[in-house]
């Protein structure tokens, strides 16, 4: 295990818990309802994907986990949440304008712009490491 | 506009060192060291001046400013 690898560990599993918050949003906005699936999965997903960052960090060795924590990967990190605190920003309006027009009721609401929240820093931040 | 440059790739070939073995030198991943190659990413002073050591070079050996 060396630095390559816990950084290629971080962006699966950054991608995966993403994708789930992602979907379990979505599908919340498409079916209209506060639990189109289980409501802990985004949740287990994300602290899933800490526990296994944190195994292969501490399997790695602090050398390799110093490495993988880089300043490249701090920048990319910072970028990915500046640009998703924007996009929970924009969530309001956008939320404001559904139940507006009662696409979607203000408790779907909650639990979509949560999870699409919590998503956004995970999924930004892979589009950008992958770009670079 | 003024944009900063490097010759890294270079001098890190002409003093025998790979993308891997210098970002493992330095203390950061291989793909750091790509991105400043490619002027993705410009390093910290800290990061520039490691790399020039690690080279025996100077900073200004390796990063230079262009005036585009």
């Amino acid at each position: 295990m060396n630095a390559d690898m816990i950084a290629r560990i971080r962006l699966a599993v950054f991608a995966l818990a993403g994708l789930v918050s992602a979907s379990y949003s979505i599908m919340a906005i498409a079916t209209n309802t506060p639990s189109p699936m289980s409501p802990w999965l985004p949740g287990v997903c994300g602290v899933a994907a800490g526990i296994v960052v944190w195994l292969s960090a501490r399997l790695a060795g602090r050398r390799n986990a110093c490495i993988a924590h880089d300043e490249l990967y701090k920048l990319e990190w910072a970028k990915a949440v500046r640009r998703s605190y924007w996009f929970a920003i924009s969530l309001y309006p956008i939320f404001a304008i559904l139940m507006a027009l009662d696409v979607v009721t203000p408790i779907t609401a909650f639990a979509a712009m949560g999870t699409a929240a919590g998503s956004a820093p995970l999924l930004i931040f892979c589009m950008i490491n992958v770009r670079g | 506009m003024a944009e900063l440059h490097n010759n890294l790739k270079s001098l890190r070939t002409e003093k025998g060192f790979t993308q891997a073995s210098l970002a493992d030198a330095v203390g950061v991943t291989r793909k750091t060291i790509n991105t400043i190659e490619n002027r993705v990413f410009t390093p910290s002073t800290l990061l520039a001046m490691q790399i020039a050591q690690t080279l025996d070079l100077t900073v200004h050996d390796i990063f230079y400013v262009k005036d585009d």
